[in-house]
């Protein structure tokens, strides 16, 4: 129960407002209608409103219960007579209460008719015993529906009875407060509620213990409706009473959500709208300017595409930046961890690696990389989908017209067809999106080279993930966002750092952890552990345990600010395009590269200073986390491989592709979306194909999801993957050293990692001298969310590859596009999207696909 | 009476018939100042979430046998007898705890007023020479028959 003060209740109350008085001398007399009529410092004036309009019955010392409707909440307050004015006008005043809140829909616990309630004794009819269904029931009352009228003001025992649950009958006395008539299903019923008369040990245990299996049956349906994480699972429930809003709450409080949105027919873009088409044909068939259907949804959809590629494309940017500053002067906080590849990318890019120093080579680098982003360059370098792609899909891709020249000209193309009156036909302004797609990959291939170059390629490596890697022993520092520019300089200095949070308290130092992309990039280097993926990013502040966030950009929502604000949270915003909405809890740290040092040692300071002002009451943490091994970049992949045969390491690949142990590759990649169970599809999907001996390799959040459910872990080679797949994954993680299996999903990274995949899909097509649309490769984004996964999603479809997309896209309200997208694309460049929200049915598509390809290949299925 | 026929299926739950609801029983009846107004417009349709179709646009019915005046203990909602309208008396309703009237209407066509004293409900827009509501569905949910 929430205890109110007096100014709290003050707050709530204003003077005409109406409240009920209950009058009880150890059992209730009467219930009756008032008023508020003035509000004092101490005290309360109310009139009473109904007759008896006298107060007579009230004497000095009297203690009564004044009962409050507040919004959907009832506080009770119980105060002491002190003065009866005017006893004719019935107006009394009560003093030194506390209000308590009784009942309040929110923590109110609904309770199903399965359980029953006698009422034993009745005042004034008698001693009848009635029967009837509790509804509602927490600590201070219940509510329950029953045939028969029961007078205000009675007296009844209840005894409570359950079937179902494993807790003992008990009677509990009671007061009626209200009877009031409702019709069930045409039935005319009554709806009784009742206060609890003041509880004695046994009773309050009985009814506590009652009111809890209640509460906790109702969360945990809810909880596991909502999400897949058991760790997620675990503090929505916990959390609940602290009625903190999630995600899901919101998404909840959305619906319905609007069909025109949905259908991808509102166009808003110019000042003449908003139009919508009436999908039913029977309104509107064009917006204002003549813009059908399919124009709009071309639009919209071409919108999403150069959005969602200039987030890749700013990440690759800023990291080039890094380099760039590292080769002209000394960064302290940055050095060239990877000399290999970065020597490796300048020959690829047609330079040349003798006779130089390494910082003369990384400003080489640099200007080569950034040389990548500008329109109409002197052309020095090579494009950098040259280096990347096959021949084969490069000159289809070229023939198309979708090889982007440079890296920043097809988003601001993007953007200019779309814009009003400009392109409006369907098949260009998609083929216009496919070629800004295509710059979302190089985009994203840049950022991960980069990021691998300064921070160093990931090798297997082990961790944990799950809300429960927050620690209630140490000071819980969250990296959130995408940019391994700020999270790893944060990681280095927590590191050095540490005995000052021993110091400060915390014996168990600083634990660094990750959310969402930026987590996985420390998960691969440095095996910081993920706490949580897009979705549950608000309840790890929810843990009550997460004393400082620091985000960079991308994905971040804007929930956490308003989170951290209910609990002692910290977020730091690091970045001068990643701002945060202003509350007392949020402060912006600009990441300044010549020295990033001293802003991290400020965001680590104050996450220890926030670590004192934790709230013990508050702090709910789930037990054990999940052991995943992770950091499987192409590199890594091909020195396990090297292992068998260390001459050409792509051959036993092959050989195992060929033999059909290995019938395909499928990449899982994408965001959370709270509109489906959380990593639910994503789960489904990658065991269902790794049951079918499809390799998985995954990005994102949906490897965060694969590494909390347990997939990434040797065991789950042993129990989830089919036959022939788990023999090869034996072999392998024999060959790499490792004491068993190797996991049946492999976790490449984050979702610019993505890159990562294509680097071993293209190894394969130029191996097998096949293009890219023949290999038995399929990508599944089973629950987008962000612009960025309807990008990437593109950009594997021009690829060539069949990719799932497991919400329904905002392309439906037009057969055209939607065809076009499913089917003729697939003439064009020989991938396609499916789109489909069911993840069992998906999986049979994407095997269909794998093996109508290995058919076309001459390989068995 | 007007009557107005409610078709679920072509519902898109693009609300804009809440706003143009609240917007004609605003002051002004005009968007941009009603938004500033207090007490804040208040619509009386609402887009609920249903289990067989995408939305289910609630709205009074005006019933002929209302549970709401059988279930109002102050007898505070009545039948107009000259518009056949049902009517709430604001005075008389001072607002039950439970919502006598809002639980007893089958639609759930009630609607708790913001500060939680009294239900507001569907009124066919009598002043107006067709109810908000008919004349802004982008798809003619509403109907007048």
């Amino acid at each position: 129960m929430y205890e109110k003060s007096m100014d709290e209740l003050k707050n709530l109350i204003d003077i005409g407002m109406s409240v009920q008085v209950m009058v009880h001398d150890g059992q209730v007399m009467g219930v009756y209608d008032a008023c508020v009529v003035e509000i004092g410092p101490k005290s309360i004036y109310y009139r009473l409103i109904n007759s008896p309009n006298r107060c007579d019955f009230l004497q000095f010392g009297h203690m009564l219960t004044v009962l409050y409707f507040v919004n959907t909440s009832c506080f009770r307050y119980t105060g002491e007579v002190v003065s009866i004015d005017q006893p004719d006008a019935g107006c009394f005043e009560l003093r030194d209460g506390i209000a308590e809140e009784v009942i309040s829909n929110r923590r109110r616990v609904r309770v199903e008719s399965d359980i029953s309630c006698e009422c034993l004794t009745a005042r004034p009819e008698g001693n009848g015993s009635i029967e009837g269904s509790i509804r509602d029931l927490d600590l201070g009352g219940a509510a329950f529906i029953s045939d028969t009228f029961l007078e205000p003001g009675s007296q009844v025992r209840l005894r409570f009875r359950l079937p179902n649950m494993a807790l003992p009958e008990f009677d509990i006395e009671a007061g009626v407060i209200y009877t009031r008539p409702i019709l069930i299903k045409g039935r005319k019923k009554y709806r009784i509620g009742m206060q609890f008369r003041t509880l004695r040990d046994g009773d309050s245990l009985g009814v506590s213990s009652w009111v809890r299996q209640c509460r906790e049956r109702d969360s945990v349906t809810e909880a596991s409706r909502r999400s897949a994480d058991p760790s997620v699972r675990f503090v929505m429930m916990s959390a609940r009473s602290d009625s903190v809003e999630t995600m899901w709450d919101r998404a909840e409080k959305m619906q319905p959500q609007c069909a025109f949105g949905e259908l991808g027919v509102c166009c808003h873009t110019c000042l003449q709208g908003p139009c919508r088409i009436d999908p039913f044909g029977e309104g509107s068939k064009a917006g204002i300017c003549g813009a059908s259907a399919s124009t709009m949804i071309a639009k919209n959809f071409a919108r999403m595409v150069a959005v969602g590629t200039s987030a890749h494309v700013e990440h690759a940017r800023h990291l080039s930046e890094v380099l760039m500053k590292l080769g002209n002067q000394k960064l302290s906080a940055y050095k060239i961890t990877d000399e290999n590849k970065l020597r490796y990318l300048v020959k690829r890019l047609g330079g040349s690696d003798s006779k130089t120093t390494l910082m003369q080579l990384t400003a080489k680098l640099a200007e080569m990389v950034l040389d990548q982003f500008i329109p109409l360059r002197k052309n020095q370098s090579g494009n950098w989908l040259d280096y990347v792609l096959p021949a084969k899909r490069q000159n289809k891709l070229d023939k198309l017209g979708v090889l982007p020249s440079d890296l920043y000209s097809p988003i601001v193309e993007l953007a200019h067809r779309s814009s009003s009156g400009v392109d409006t036909n369907p098949k260009s302004l998609l083929l216009s999106a496919m070629r800004c797609a295509m710059a979302d990959l190089a985009g994203m291939h840049i950022a991960t080279e980069v990021s691998d170059i300064l921070f160093g390629t990931p090798a297997p490596i082990e961790t944990m993930a799950g809300l429960s890697v927050i620690r209630a022993d140490a000071v819980n520092l969250a990296v959130h966002g995408h940019n391994p520019m700020v999270g790893d300089v944060i990681c280095d200095e927590a590191r050095k750092m540490n005995p000052m949070a021993v110091r400060a308290g915390a014996p168990g130092g600083i634990n660094v952890i990750g959310v969402c992309c930026a987590g996985n990039e420390l998960l691969l280097r440095h095996g910081i552990p993920l706490a949580a993926n897009f979705a549950s990013q608000e309840l790890a502040i929810q843990t009550g345990a997460l004393d400082a966030v620091a985000v960079d950009y991308q994905c971040i929502s804007p929930g956490i600010a308003e989170a951290a604000a209910c609990y002692h949270t910290r977020i730091f915003t690091t970045m001068p395009v990643g701002r945060l909405p202003e509350n007392k809890n949020v402060e912006h740290i600009e990441f300044d590269l010549k020295k990033p040092e001293k802003q991290a040692q400020k965001i680590i300071k104050a996450a220890i200073a926030s670590f004192h002002n934790r709230k013990p009451e508050r702090i709910m943490l789930p037990a054990e986390g999940q052991r995943a091994l992770v950091g499987f970049s192409m590199e890594a992949i091909v020195s396990a491989l090297s292992n068998l045969n260390a001459k050409d390491p792509l051959q036993p690949l092959l050989d195992q592709l060929a033999a059909g142990n290995i019938q395909g590759i499928a990449l899982l990649g994408g965001c959370n979306n709270v509109l489906v169970r959380q990593d639910h599809s994503i789960l489904t999907l990658a065991r269902t194909l790794i049951q079918e001996n499809v390799l998985v390799v995954t990005t994102g959040c949906s490897a965060g999801a694969c590494a909390k459910s347990g997939l990434l872990t040797g065991q789950a080679a042993l129990k989830t993957a089919g036959g022939k797949l788990r023999s090869v994954l034996q072999t392998l993680g024999e060959a790499g050293g490792i004491d068993g299996p190797l996991p049946p999903v492999l976790h490449m990274g984050s979702c610019v990692n993505n890159a990562r995949a294509v680097d071993v899909a293209c190894a394969l097509a130029s191996r097998l001298g096949v293009d890219m649309d023949e290999i038995p490769v399929v990508v599944s984004i089973p629950e987008p969310t962000t612009e960025k996964a309807v990008s990437i999603a593109l950009s594997a479809v021009t690829l060539g590859f069949p990719v799932h997309v497991g919400m329904v896209l905002p392309i439906m309200g037009s057969a055209l596009f939607e065809s076009m997208l499913k089917e003729e694309i697939g003439q064009w460049v020989g991938g396609h999207m499916i789109i489909d929200s069911n993840p069992i049915s998906a999986a049979g598509n994407l095997l269909a696909q794998i093996r109508s390809r290995r058919k076309k290949l001459g390989l068995s299925c | 009476m007007r009557t107005i026929s409610v078709n679920m299926k072509l519902c898109l739950a693009c609300k804009s018939c809440e706003i143009h609801c609240a917007l004609a029983h605003s002051e002004s009846k005009d968007l941009f100042r009603a938004l500033r107004e207090s007490p804040e417009p208040r619509p009386r349709v609402r887009v609920n979430p249903s289990q067989r179709t995408r939305a289910n646009p609630a709205q009074c019915k005006h019933c002929k046998y209302p549970q709401c005046i059988r279930a109002c203990e102050r007898n505070a909602i009545c039948k107009d007898p000259e518009s056949q309208l049902i009517v709430i008396n604001r005075e008389a309703c001072a607002g039950c705890e439970d919502f006598a009237c809002a639980s007893a209407c089958p639609f759930g066509a009630m609607l708790l007023e913001k500060d939680m004293h009294t239900t507001l409900f569907c009124d066919r827009c009598q002043e107006l020479a067709e109810p908000a509501c008919v004349g802004v569905c982008p798809t003619g949910v509403f109907k007048i028959v």
